[in-house]
């Protein structure tokens, strides 16, 4: 009975199409197929090779990155455009006096000094309960 | 004439200590700020804040007195108007009250009523809750100048 009705199936049968995925049969231990070509794949990228010949496994160099160059910008490409505050923090850069510039960069330099981020907010908060 | 407006610690001290957020918009605070594009007036007390929070930080990451000193005289330099008065501290007081708020906080809110001009805070916290009949503008920093 079960084998009578196997054989009644066919490729197109609308009982036994994929849903949401290819139309295309499947081969038998697919999934064992793919999870081999994820785990090669993974293996090759972190440098395993596997040495034809004898099956041995070395280790081959690690992978480097090749320079890229920057491409050319593609045709129709809009930057993102700059936010308000930065373009006129930026024009007010242009025309700041000279005195003024040199005391924006001693700012900058004491921040950029400090080291890690500090969360501000509880700084204040911590330093007013100090002072109570 | 350039726009005033009262900007609170969490605005001052992120020119000159890094935080996470809102870092980059106390940069062009400052530039604006040094520009004379807009200007500052704070309560007096901003400045003692400021020292506090500025020391408090340095210690913790094992800076020297001479490099909290420096910073200190350096926001001594930006062209910031202070006030002080005891108007202003009672209005805080009340403000306080009737807010649910911390007088500090609530300091500055006093400092920009008098001078009609909002507050600009990078601390949600401090606005959180206020009702819209407010008697006091303010604008968080992440929207300044949007």
């Amino acid at each position: 009975m079960t084998q009578a009705a196997t054989s009644d199936i066919t490729f197109g049968d609308s009982r036994f199409q994929p849903v949401g995925g290819s139309a295309e049969p499947r081969l038998p231990f697919d999934g064992h197929r793919r999870a081999r070509q994820m785990l090669l794949g993974a293996a090759i990228g972190t440098g395993l090779v596997l040495a034809p010949p004898t099956g041995n496994v070395q280790w081959a160099e690690p992978v480097r990155l090749l320079p890229v160059e920057r491409s050319s910008p593609v045709a129709g490409h809009q930057p993102s455009p700059e936010q308000p505050l930065a373009r006129r923090a930026r024009e007010a850069l242009a025309r700041m006096s000279s005195d003024r510039k040199a005391l924006y960069e001693e700012v900058l330099a004491i921040r950029d000094g400090f080291g890690a981020p500090v969360d501000v907010n509880v700084l204040v908060r911590e330093m007013r309960e100090d002072a109570s | 004439m350039p726009a005033n407006y009262v900007f609170d610690n969490s605005v001052l001290l992120r020119a000159f200590l890094p935080d996470r957020d809102g870092s980059d918009s106390a940069k062009h605070v400052l530039a604006l700020l040094l520009a004379g594009d807009i200007t500052a007036c704070e309560p007096k007390n901003a400045l003692h804040e400021f020292c506090g929070a500025l020391v408090k930080a340095f210690r913790k990451r094992d800076k020297t007195a001479d490099e909290a000193v420096c910073a200190i005289r350096a926001f001594r330099k930006l062209p910031i108007r202070y006030e002080e008065s005891q108007a202003l501290i009672e209005r805080a007081s009340r403000l306080a009250f009737a807010y649910a708020k911390t007088w500090y906080d609530m300091y500055y809110f006093a400092v920009a009523e008098q001078a009609g001009v909002a507050v600009c805070t990078a601390d949600e916290k401090c606005v959180a809750g206020l009702p819209g009949d407010f008697p006091c503008e303010y604008v968080l920093l992440q929207d300044f100048g949007a």
